[in-house]
């Protein structure tokens, strides 16, 4: 079974506490496969779960691999969305 | 999974190589068995044992990121007279009073030479107990080794048995899983399904009927050392669950303290699917079926999940169910002997 793996960079000033996680947990359930995340040596968490995602404890510049397995009609689309979220909007946050 | 083990997985994954599954494969293996090496830490030993032994530290602090590879304390004992066969590195070092005592009786020169010899094993630690002051050639040694050198105030015997379990607590194999803890009428289940099927709807419903949340959605698994498999909440999260529609809520502050449970022994692990064909298969639920987690097989049912279909009750009714079981009654086996002994001429009763 091959992977798709992206490392994506949180960049907004608070990492992901509950919004963020809402907003991720809303594009990963459009994926018609598992979504997971991955921090460090930690163990896999669902990216369509807000408590698996805040259990991460991911602060900004915490680096976080989504894995989406190859089959996955949409993945390509999924994990595009998601870097769009992370590197691009950060989470819509307000910079202080 | 380290970067470059990540790059050279990606590297095989994207290549055309024959042979790439395979390469794969050993890779995998080699990185699982890495994995399964569960040290830990001095330093990750000194954060959590900070309050519960009172555990400050002497020197060596330059040596936190050493590695305790056994979950147990070695009293070094004969080591310090120089004989060090069959001597136990791997594990935390300590001086308790026969020790210090020893030590004392030595002269400085000795002394300086008995304790060389103990860093020398490469001793993850060193802990003086009964709040014992450290030697200074002990403090030296430290620097010089790089080890760290503890000072706590308890007992030798207290400190060797609150240090073991907190020990063999860190130690234990663990595992984070997608699901979601509750305990129902002392019996523990973990409830796994797809996101969406309905998890967290069900352990509501269990909670307003007076069972407990242990955790929801993720849950933190061990293996105790009796090979136990025991179930907490991921810290972070402890006790809020999310509920579709309503976002998420602190149970104890909703349903009680009653409503909570810290942490729970796993009985068996209730799987939550959409109805399908495979649900006809075990009507009689004389299918047995299991989940290996943490290398331990658990019982597991699966439960068909469908518009009218009252999870919760289900749910309540497989735990007991499972409690009648462990005493050694099984109603698919008594139903059928009785059948049994019917049609060969018995009566239903089991007098002939």
């Amino acid at each position: 079974m091959i992977k798709m793996e992206r490392e994506l960079q949180i960049r907004n000033q608070y990492g992901i506490h509950a919004r963020p996680a809402a907003l991720i947990v809303g594009i990963a359930s459009r994926c018609d496969g598992e979504v997971l995340v991955v921090k460090g040596k930690d163990d896999a968490v669902s990216a369509k779960s807000i408590m698996g995602l805040i259990t991460l404890e991911a602060s900004r510049g915490t680096i976080l691999t989504f894995i989406i397995e190859d089959s996955v009609a949409n993945a390509e689309q999924i994990l595009d969305e998601l870097e769009e979220l992370l590197h691009v909007r950060k989470f819509d946050d307000q910079e202080l | 999974m380290p970067v470059y083990v990540r790059r050279i997985v990606r590297f095989l994954s994207d290549g055309k190589h024959k042979l790439r599954f395979f390469y794969l494969d050993i890779l995998r293996g080699i990185y699982t068995m890495s994995e399964n090496l569960n040290a830990i830490s001095v330093d990750n030993l000194f954060f959590n044992g900070k309050d519960l032994l009172g555990l400050e530290i002497g020197a060596g602090s330059k040596g936190l990121d050493k590695q305790i590879l056994e979950a147990t304390i070695n009293r070094p004992g004969l080591g310090l007279t120089g004989f060090y066969t069959n001597f136990a590195p791997k594990r935390v070092q300590l001086i308790g009073l026969a020790e210090y005592s020893y030590l004392g009786s030595l002269t400085e020169s000795e002394r300086l030479d008995s304790l060389r010899n103990l860093f020398l094993q490469h001793i993850p630690c060193l802990v003086f107990s009964r709040g014992h002051e450290v030697y200074p050639e002990v403090i030296s040694l430290a620097e010089e080794f790089e080890t760290p050198v503890f000072v706590v105030d308890m007992e030798t015997k207290l400190f060797i048995n609150k240090a073991t379990i907190i020990l063999e607590n860190l130690m234990a194999p663990h595992k984070k899983v997608h699901g979601t803890m509750v305990e129902i009428h002392g019996i523990g289940v973990l409830i796994e399904g797809i996101p969406g099927v309905g998890k967290s709807e069900a352990a509501l419903g269990l909670i307003k009927k007076g069972h407990a949340l242990v955790s929801d959605d993720t849950t933190q698994l061990r293996r105790d050392s009796s090979g136990k498999i025991i179930a907490a909440p991921v810290n972070i999260t402890r006790y809020h669950m999310e509920i579709r529609g309503l976002g998420i809520i602190h149970v104890p502050s909703v349903f009680g303290v009653s409503s909570i449970r810290g942490e729970k022994k796993l009985d068996f692990v209730a799987t939550l699917r959409p109805q399908g064909e495979e649900d006809e298969h075990n009507r009689c639920g004389t299918m047995q079926f299991t989940k290996t987690l943490l290398g331990v097989d658990v019982k597991r049912v699966y439960i068909p999940v469908a518009p009218g279909r009252d999870v919760v009750n289900i749910l309540e009714t497989a735990a007991l169910d499972f409690k009648l079981k462990t005493l050694g009654h099984d109603a698919v086996k008594e139903l059928d002997e009785r059948v049994i002994r019917l049609m060969s001429g018995g009566s239903l009763d089991g007098n002939d």
